[in-house]
């Protein structure tokens, strides 16, 4: 799946399970099959539930040169809620947030 | 259009960025034309500059001198309206009594007014008449406001007279302060007239006030 975005563009919203290993990738590109370099761009990633609690999601990059970016919920897991989220990019010049939306958590069913 | 990724195995959603990734920043432009040193060097400023004045958006593109209140202006005002000066009635430079009017003396206040900030007279004072044939007399005049004192309307108010009788009292709209006669009690020489609680607002605004607007630079 790809997806053009700007800094107004829909969400990417995301279903995740409650105690599930959930992760979401994205590869950023800057044209067809060109990876944006991310080394050294700084990135991060919170969601906030509906509550107003905000929690710092992990980001991971593997190889800043394949511009993929994953997120993962926080060791101590997510409670079963609607939060938003964003993913935010900096480069020491500016910041920019290129990914946003809901992360829905479900309860588990199977413990 | 919303993307939704729902559980399952993983999917790597691709993200292209049009315009590309926020680049480094750029050299630095070249100087700007050196800004103005004074006021009058500002092109959409009007009036004349000077110490004390400021520009002010008035809503249409220019920025007229505005005059800036400053704590000296604030405790002058507030000085102003603090301050007690009175107005005898028969002193130098100030109205004379008239019809034998003249204060009962010490220990009760001579007959004075002063002019509030809030452009409000107030009379205080006692006096009595050595006019033995004032008692059935019924319009005579006390003093003469100058015009800045002057009610814009005449009023009427009732004065205790010798401490047991009732007279009327104007303050004519050209100034005239006048005992009108008695109303209830003995007609009697007036051996004691306070005028206390006499109090009004004048025709036109305080001195105090238009003075120092026309004193502003």
């Amino acid at each position: 799946m790809t997806i053009t975005v700007n800094q107004t563009t829909e969400p990417v919203n995301l279903t995740w399970y409650q105690g599930d290993s959930s992760t979401q990738t994205f590869r950023f590109l800057t044209a067809p099959d060109q990876p944006w370099d991310l080394t050294h761009v700084f990135v991060r990633s919170t969601a906030r539930s509906t509550l107003g609690t905000s929690v710092e999601l992990t980001v991971h990059i593997d190889d800043p040169t394949s511009g993929l970016v994953s997120i993962y919920p926080p060791l101590a897991g997510l409670q079963p809620d609607l939060y938003d989220y964003d993913v935010q990019f900096n480069d020491g010049q500016r910041t920019a947030t290129w990914i946003h939306g809901r992360i829905q958590v479900r309860k588990d069913v199977t413990t | 259009m919303t993307i939704t990724s729902t559980g399952g195995p993983p999917q790597i959603i691709e993200v292209q960025i049009p315009s590309g990734p926020p680049g480094p920043q750029g050299p630095a432009g070249p100087a700007g034309a050196p800004g103005a040193s004074s006021l009058t060097d500002l092109t959409d400023v009007t009036g004349a500059g000077g110490y004390g004045t400021s520009p002010v958006d008035d809503g249409s593109s220019t920025f007229p001198l505005t005059r800036v209140t400053t704590q000296e202006d604030l405790e002058a005002v507030l000085a102003e309206v603090a301050s007690v000066t009175w107005h005898d009635i028969g002193a130098p430079n100030e109205p004379p009594f008239l019809s034998s009017f003249r204060n009962i003396g010490d220990p009760w206040s001579p007959c004075r007014y002063r002019l509030l900030a809030n452009s409000t007279v107030r009379l205080q004072g006692t006096i009595c008449c050595d006019d033995q044939t004032i008692s059935d007399a019924t319009w005579v005049p006390i003093f003469t406001l100058p015009p800045e004192a002057r009610p814009d309307r005449t009023l009427e108010f009732s004065a205790l007279t010798n401490d047991d009788a009732f007279s009327r009292l104007y303050i004519w709209d050209n100034g005239d302060v006048i005992w009108g006669g008695y109303a209830l009690g003995a007609h009697a020489p007036i051996g004691r007239l306070p005028l206390n609680f006499v109090s009004w607002s004048t025709a036109g605004p305080a001195p105090a006030i238009t003075n120092a607007l026309a004193s502003r630079p």
